[in-house]
């Protein structure tokens, strides 16, 4: 008898989608906003579930429940919380409220199995839930020409990288006969860690996690889906599926493909350089806030791919435990600054960053929640954006990645630049007109939470750096006995 | 001549070739849906062709062929779902057509 326990919050989740769906149906007052409150405080109670539960191999080591898996459960599920709480505002004016909430239920369900997958299989199912639930997300308003736009681009790419993704993945069954990572580990490690034939399985398969994470150059959807997407959508999406494909990515490589890293580091390094100097030059000429934040966004799985890149040397736990880390304040502050860009879209009916104008007399308070997140993701202390950044470039720099942390230096203060024009249209420059605009209560409330999640991560990380520790202890100890890199000497760049 | 496990992968490598030359080349909504149905299948040839010539006792190709048909059935159900708000928004399945997001 298999023991399940490590997979109750999974269900639970499941079920919240399910009761959000039948809730919509019987729900009488049709202004009640008792969806979103009721999936927040499911995903919240799913995380205390998931981390009450038992570490576990399933099915011959198919799922993996440790705390790696746990610690991005907790991003996902925290981003589904403060995500279901901003959208509750406008649950009575959006046909098939629970629809919504369900759908947004089965991608984090699909998301965490991501994060637990210990095979390909499983990595493919997660992946493939995740997506499809936002591709129908995405086009979630249908009356809206942007969103249906962005569906298809969005369908269309996403398709081809599952595709490529299943290819690759049949590839490495064929070299290695199963796709369970000790199994490949142990097969590959018999042939010299890295045959020919592996480059194509490989270059799939990340082709299609590129997908996932917005690498240039598989960034192409970003910007657009990004701009059209229900902006709560967006929020969801730039947050908790790219650290998704960060959370697969890392285990994938650091343990099915852990006995050559030297192979696959400049496929990592090059996919990490591209996406920083590439979203940063576009970044600079956008006029519109959600693709500036989409570009930047692209730059910031640079930076993330600054550490797994540094990964590939020597001990790999400063690189996980900087992901986990750098996963978790990424969500809430990203999450944050597209919740101001909602509002401010929903109020004057447009997204250009010069909407934006005069914010700090128009809503004072909301005005210092973005310059928060602005400073927080352009970097600035003690904001927490900054100590992230400075624990990916550490790992980076420990596994010897000295130039790429160069680059990524210099890139973060080329970001400082467009993220400050916009403070500056914030604070600096008076608004059309002085109207106030109204910011309803759940979003109050869910900006207010990614708020002190900056500032207090910022403030006193201790908490999140021990949990990128566990993390990167529980990667470790799965990897084990097989050593995390089977190549001892840090390599040079 | 026998037919061994090459020329299942040369075939499920052409099959994912054209799949891919359509889904990237063609501009009607529907024809790429069909490229990447056919990108599916040469993935799940593979499996099968795999399964069958180096490990005919496990199950784990089996598994992933059943899901692969399962994603590939989602994704033509949820895909036309989305081809036909295009169709509604703009009048043409052409995806190229669809350009109202740009910068």
């Amino acid at each position: 008898m298999i023991d399940l326990r490590p997979l109750i919050p999974h269900c639970l989740i499941v079920g919240l989608g399910i009761l959000v769906v039948l809730l919509d149906a019987l729900r009488v007052r049709r202004n009640a906003c008792c969806l979103g409150f009721v999936t927040a405080i499911g995903a919240v109670a799913a995380i205390a579930l998931d981390w009450m539960g038992p570490d576990a191999r399933l099915w011959a080591g198919q799922v993996v429940a440790d705390p790696y898996s746990r610690a991005f459960d907790t991003i996902f599920l925290a981003v589904l919380a403060v995500v279901a709480l901003a959208s509750a505002s406008d649950e009575p004016h959006i046909a098939f409220a629970g629809e919504y909430y369900a759908l947004l239920c089965f991608a984090t369900v699909g998301l965490m199995f991501t994060a637990s997958a210990g095979s390909l299989l499983i990595l493919y199912v997660g992946i493939e839930l995740s997506t499809i639930c936002l591709m129908a997300l995405v086009g979630f308003a249908k009356r809206d020409r942007r969103s249906s736009e962005a569906a298809v681009k969005f369908f269309v790419l996403g398709a081809v990288g599952s595709a490529l993704m299943l290819y690759g993945c049949s590839i490495v069954f064929g070299l290695a006969g199963g796709t369970e990572y000790g199994k490949v580990l142990s097969v590959l490690s018999g042939v010299g860690g890295f045959p020919m034939v592996l480059w194509l399985g490989f270059g799939c398969v990340v082709a299609g996690l590129g997908f996932k994470i917005a690498a240039v150059p598989f960034h192409m959807w970003a910007p657009d889906v990004y701009q059209g997407a229900p902006t709560t959508i967006t929020a969801f999406m730039s947050t908790a599926s790219k650290v998704g494909g960060f959370a697969a990515l890392l285990r994938f490589l650091l343990v099915a493909l852990g006995a050559a890293p030297d192979r696959w580091a400049p496929v990592v390094v090059a996919l990490s350089a591209g996406s920083i100097v590439l979203g940063n030059l576009l970044a600079v000429a956008q006029t519109n806030l959600k693709r500036m934040l989409a570009y930047s966004g692209i730059t910031q799985a640079g930076y993330l791919l600054v550490a797994v890149a540094g990964a590939s040397a020597a001990d790999s736990g400063l690189a996980v435990g900087a992901v986990v880390m750098y996963g978790m304040l990424y969500g809430f502050m990203n999450v944050g600054a597209f919740l101001v860009a909602q509002v401010i879209e929903d109020h004057t009916g447009s997204g250009e960053i010069t909407a934006l104008k005069g914010l700090h007399r128009r809503q004072p308070l909301l005005a210092l929640a973005m310059l928060l997140f602005l400073f927080s993701l352009g970097g600035i202390p003690p904001l927490a954006g900054f100590v992230g950044k400075l624990y990916l470039f550490a790992a980076g720099w420990e596994g010897g990645r000295f130039a790429l942390v160069g680059l990524g230096a210099v890139a973060s203060v080329i970001a400082l630049y467009y993220y400050l024009m916009v403070a500056l249209q914030v604070y600096i420059k008076d608004p059309d007109d002085d109207t106030r605009i109204p910011v309803s209560r759940q979003v109050s409330l869910a900006v207010a939470i990614c708020v002190v999640a900056t500032l207090a991560i910022g403030i006193y990380p201790k908490p999140l750096v021990q949990l990128g520790d566990r993390a990167a202890a529980a990667l470790h100890a799965y990897a084990a006995p097989r050593p995390l890199s089977a190549v001892p000497s840090a390599q040079k760049p | 001549m026998t037919v061994g496990l090459s020329h299942y992968l040369i075939l499920s490598a052409a099959l994912f070739g054209l799949g891919a030359l359509a889904a990237i080349t063609r501009r009607n909504a529907v024809a790429v849906l069909m490229g990447v149905e056919l990108m599916l299948n040469a993935a799940n040839l593979n499996f099968l062709a795999f399964w069958r010539y180096l490990t005919p006792q496990g199950m784990e190709a089996q598994v992933f062929v059943i899901i692969g048909f399962t994603v590939a059935a989602a994704e033509a159900a949820l895909g036309l779902a989305v081809v036909l708000s295009l169709y509604r928004d703009f009048g043409t399945l052409n995806v190229d057509e669809a350009s109202g997001l740009k910068g």
